[in-house]
């Protein structure tokens, strides 16, 4: 008996062991990049990146779905000032006030019918494929219904389209009470996971926060993809209270702009009142900075593999915008160093 | 704000389109309860409703709402109005002009219909109705430019659309031609409308320099200079663009909130050049209102009052930097009155006060009493106090009724921070005479202050409700500041608990008795409307004192202090004496048709069973009855209505730490079921005895014992017992029909 139980033992062992070399020799993830801006227009840099980091797929926000006193529309619509030449993932973003608001809309509006037209439209217009199309959407206990029921129909008017979902570490960690949606696959937003505050915290990248919520993972019923911030932004503060939040910052002039004194690697202040990004400083304003450095997003990277039941097939960089790799140096296998990692 | 700059112009500057503007002002709200952030009320200064939006609002860049967007449309039907002089009726201008229907049916009219459904008798083919016609159409072409820029659906419609070249000089046509004054404006408009949405906005440049003079000042020309500025904008001409929108906010009162909107904050340089580029004061005075909108109000005060200082704009920029100002007051998060005051003191730019005093002393403003206000409340905080009486005492002579509710909350300000600023030993008001006199100037205005709104109590809990108060000035922050500051100044006294009551105050038997014979003495009018406002009562005490005395079994002398107390008649809604198999009180409540018992008829009962085990008799049934009391008193069982009031702080599954020893407690109950047990005649009865004394034990194991998931079953020696002696009786089966928790012991027992 004992003998028999250790040879099952060892066969299943050997089963696992060699699962493991086999998936991941065969399926390591590849990188992908999420494109948010409003207008699809690539600088040299841009397309370099692309290039250099072998990229294949971009999830390309086309619109966003927003709630107006005529009922629910699009808003933000994406305009093409050039041609993709990755495959394209149309991406749209659905607010949570859409969401609360769809059940006075639905009535008199498919919300489906007019996401998968538009999404058909630009894509005819712009000579764009696709087969895959994303949403996302930060729901939760109150709109999951309305989220999950407009998923289902999308499926249901195109069945050959493959639907996939953004997933925010909350819904990992109360996945019982937010539910999964009923999807090919998901993204893992592992970024944003923190309160804006004026304190020293990071709000685009924390470990101890992250950790709260990702212990959730291995029983996630859902193959996920991985999206990593390679974005920052600056937090505005005045005394202990938050001011603004400032996208798009460009380290570079920031460090030479005279307004400022730079206190810590992260922390800036205002020597005099004056004028930065169109925003205004008082004398003593204090701009932080916030990203997720190289060395937090390997370290990220650590922490889902130990969770997650699959292999990812693609981690996602958030996003493609040239200013974001002029702010923070990347090595240049770096990357596809944290694909070899899986 | 850039981002929003070419919807809002969309928006702001489209005729027809009228329907959309209601988006917007969706988003302006109006929700925003100022009175929580803010004790200085910006409305004191009766400023132009134009120029309301811009007072400080705290969390958002404009105050309740957007400003009047049917102006345009007003102004419109007056035209029109003026115009056909009765020609047709004004219903139907109206119809035609902004409704959607009218839109459509003139649609029809375009393609060659000779009437319209809903006006069929208008003949469109007069003079005026040609007119009429062409304008419409030509507006609607302009429109349909203005309006291609938002975002629908139809992704056809999402390409930005601009008016042609032969539109304008179609419209440049009916300019020159027009010959009625009405019209000639009108068509003048639409084509410095058209240029804006041409592919060519520069040469709304030259037109207007063309045109200069041609038409009056009035606010068509406005907008257009609102058009003008928006082209600077767009050609990254900042100082041209503020330049140009100094002139709208100068003069043209309507248009304020859209020339604040569009300003375009600069720094020091451009903004000195953009100030050159104006000679105007008026103009000078609203660029400096702008920036200082946006940047910092003090500079552009100073430089505003050596302009003009009956500028309205300059009042307009005290109430926002008095508002800023006093986040002072919510920012130390101390809770010592001493240290409290001289952060607020440190932390007052003194700048601001400076320059306070120096244009409040000159006296050339436009609303004195303003700046009397502003003065009092800074020199308050700054421990100026003799000074701030002065000034409030002016508002008091000759204020209006707002000024003079003002000045009322302000004194309260001020005597708070006197008693400290004046006397540098006092850290709290302990002191019997500095006390009273405290007490004689601050007493009147507290009075009006409670009498704007009503304690009102939600359990344990209390908040102020101000929804039928009669001064337009705000009073929440103002009346929640003063009891925190009653608190701090009173620390150790009755009066500190009575304005800031504290959860554990009753803890202490000390303090129960203190305030018994406090509440029940001769007081003074100063500590009446502090108990007035205080949301315990005596009788809330005396119920509490009769609940712990319960608990304690301290029966008898619980019902000294229940027949205090009408609150002891307050019925629970099931039978506290009989105990189920299971615990659901939900089902105990929806099911009970018995007698009504309340907290004192409870109590009465057992202290009869209570005296029944005394004399011995009746043994069985009275200590099963006392122990199901205790049980059901208790937090598991079913009469949870006995312990539920103010002080217990104790409601549905919240339990308060403190009360939580005798909330969570089933050792009495168990003792009882136990000498029960003892007394018990049959085996029927001793089952049920075994088994409501392992309920006690279970309650008591997941209320203390338990530790995550570690252990998520025990055998209670009452299971044990009831399956090894009492398997023959019906209770048992009644045990093991209802109860799974005993059917998973006897399945894990065999």
């Amino acid at each position: 008996m004992k003998r028999k139980l250790t040879f099952i033992a060892l066969a299943a062992l050997a089963v696992i062991v060699c699962w493991r070399i086999l998936s991941c020799n065969s399926t390591k993830p590849v990188i992908s990049f999420y494109y948010w801006k409003t207008v699809f227009e690539l600088t040299e840099k841009e397309h370099q990146l692309l290039a250099d980091l072998e990229v294949k797929r971009l999830y390309i926000r086309y619109f966003d779905v927003i709630s107006s006193e005529q009922g629910l529309k699009p808003d933000a619509i994406i305009q093409f000032k050039e041609k993709p030449t990755c495959e394209v993932i149309p991406v749209v973003y659905i607010t949570t006030d859409a969401m609360l608001a769809k059940g006075d809309y639905a009535s008199n509006f498919a919300l489906a019918d007019s996401v998968l037209l538009l999404i058909n439209n630009i894509s005819t217009e712009e000579g764009i494929e696709y087969k895959e199309v994303q949403f996302d959407c930060d729901w939760n206990e109150s709109t999951e219904e309305e989220y999950f029921a407009f998923i289902d129909l999308i499926k249901e008017r195109k069945p050959d389209l493959i639907v996939t979902s953004t997933i925010r570490l909350h819904q990992v960690k109360y996945q019982e009470r937010t539910g999964i949606p009923n999807v090919h696959s998901g993204t893992l937003m592992y970024y944003n996971m923190g309160r804006i505050a004026a304190d020293s915290l990071n709000s685009i990248y924390d470990r101890d926060i992250a950790r709260q919520y990702i212990a959730g993972l291995d029983d996630y019923n859902l193959p996920l993809n991985i999206a990593v911030p390679v974005f920052s932004w600056g937090v505005q503060s005045r005394g202990n209270g938050v001011v603004d939040l400032l996208n798009k910052i460009n380290f570079r002039e920031l460090k030479s702009d005279t307004l400022f004194k730079q206190n810590s690697e992260r922390e800036f202040e205002a020597k005099y009142n004056g004028i930065f990004e169109d925003v205004y400083f008082a004398k003593g304003d204090r701009l932080k900075l916030e990203y997720a450095s190289p060395e937090d997003i390997r370290t990220a990277i650590q922490d889902i593999s130990e969770y997650l039941q699959e292999t990812p097939k693609e981690i996602i960089l958030y996003d493609l915008d040239g200013l974001n790799f002029e702010n923070q140096i990347y090595e240049k296998e770096f990357f596809h160093s944290l694909c070899a990692s899986f | 704000m850039k981002r929003n700059f070419f919807i809002a112009f969309a928006l702001l500057f489209s005729a027809v389109a009228a329907i959309s503007y209601k988006s917007l002002q969706a988003c302006g709200g109006g929700d925003w309860n100022y009175e929580w952030h803010a004790i200085f009320t910006p409305e004191v200064a009766e400023l132009d409703s134009t120029l309301s939006p811009m007072f400080y609002a705290t969390e958002s860049l404009w105050y309740n709402s957007y400003s009047d967007w049917n102006w345009k449309e007003d102004q419109a039907m007056i035209e029109w109005k003026e115009f056909f002089k009765g020609e047709i009726s004004e219903e139907a201008i109206r119809f035609y002009l902004f409704t959607n229907d009218g839109e459509k049916e003139f649609a029809a009219i375009i393609k060659g219909a000779n009437s319209s459904k809903s006006f069929p008798e208008l003949n469109w083919n007069t003079p005026k109705m040609k007119e009429f016609k062409s304008f419409l159409r030509l507006a609607h072409e302009v429109d349909r430019a203005a309006d291609g820029r938002y975002f629908s659906w139809d992704y056809s419609k999402k390409k930005e659309v601009y008016v042609e070249d032969i539109l304008i000089q179609e419209l440049q046509l009916k300019y020159k031609s027009a010959t009625n004054e009405i019209m000639k404006v009108k068509w003048w408009f639409q084509v410095v409308k058209a240029m804006y949405y041409s592919n060519n906005q520069k040469a709304l440049i030259g037109f207007l320099e063309e045109t200069k003079g041609e038409v009056p000042e009035g606010t068509y020309y406005f907008r257009a200079l609102s058009y003008l500025g928006g082209v600077y904008h767009s050609m990254q001409n900042f100082p041209m663009a503020n330049a140009t929108y100094c002139k709208v906010m100068a003069h043209c009162l309507p248009l304020r909130f859209d020339a604040t909107f569009s300003y375009h904050a600069l720094n020091q340089n451009d903004f000195n050049f953009a100030l050159s580029l104006v000679s105007d004061p008026e103009e000078k005075a609203a660029m400096w209102t702008l920036q200082g909108f946006y940047t910092d109000e003090m500079e552009a005060m100073k430089a505003i009052y050596t302009l003009n200082p009956k500028s309205e704009m300059l009042d307009l920029l005290l109430t926002r930097s008095m508002n800023k100002m006093e986040a002072a007051l919510t920012n130390s998060n101390r809770d010592n009155y001493r240290e409290y005051i001289t952060d607020v003191q440190l932390s007052v730019d003194k700048k601001l006060v400076e320059f306070v005093n120096q244009v409040n002393n000159e006296g050339k403003t436009r609303d004195k009493h303003t700046w009397n206000l502003a003065a009092a409340y800074l020199n308050a905080l700054t421990g100026e106090n003799k000074r701030a009486e002065e000034e409030l005492s002016k508002v008091f002579e000759s204020g209006s009724q707002i000024e003079k509710d003002q000045a009322r909350t302000l004194t309260i300000v001020n005597e708070i921070m006197r008693v400290g600023f004046e006397d540098k030993d006092i850290w709290s008001l302990s002191d019997e005479e500095a006390a009273r006199t405290f007490e004689s100037r601050i007493y009147p205005h507290l009075k009006w202050l409670a009498s704007q709104g009503e304690t009102l109590t939600y359990d344990s809990y209390s908040y102020w409700d101000v929804s039928s108060k009669k001064t337009k000035v705000r009073v929440e922050m103002m009346y929640s500041w003063t009891k925190r500051m009653l608190g701090m100044l009173y620390k150790y006294d009755i009066i500190g608990e009575l304005a800031s009551p504290n959860e554990a105050y009753y803890h202490d038997n000390y303090n129960i008795k203190r305030m018994k014979e406090f509440m029940q003495g001769e007081r003074s009018d100063f500590e009446k409307l502090l108990l007035q406002i205080y949301p315990i009562k005596l009788e809330d005490i005396e119920l509490y004192e009769g609940l712990v005395l319960a608990y304690a079994g301290q029966l008898e002398k619980a019902k000294e202090h229940f027949v205090q107390t009408k609150l002891a008649n307050e019925e629970l809604l099931s039978d506290p004496f009989v105990a189920g198999i299971q615990d659901c009180h939900d089902c105990d409540h929806e099911n009970y048709r018995g007698r009504k018992w309340t907290r004192m008829t409870t109590l009465n009962r057992m202290i009869q069973l209570q005296q029944n085990i005394l004399r011995n008799t009746d043994m069985y049934y009275s200590a099963l009855a006392l122990g199901n009391a205790y049980y059901n008193l208790s937090y598991y069982g079913n009469s949870r209505v006995f312990y539920q009031s103010k002080l217990m702080y104790s409601w549905g599954n919240s339990i308060d730490d403190f009360h939580s020893k005798f909330l969570n407690n089933s050792n009495r109950a168990k003792d009882y079921y136990r000498t029960a047990l003892l007394c018990a005649q049959s085996d029927e009865q001793r089952a049920k005895c075994e088994y409501l004394i392992a309920k006690c034990d279970r309650n008591e194991f997941y209320n203390f014992d338990w530790v995550n998931n570690e252990i998520d079953f025990l055998a209670w020696d009452g299971f044990k017992n009831l399956k090894s002696k009492y398997s023959n009786t019906k209770f048992y089966n009644d045990v093991i029909r209802e109860c799974g928790y005993f059917r998973t012991y006897l399945s894990k027992a065999n």
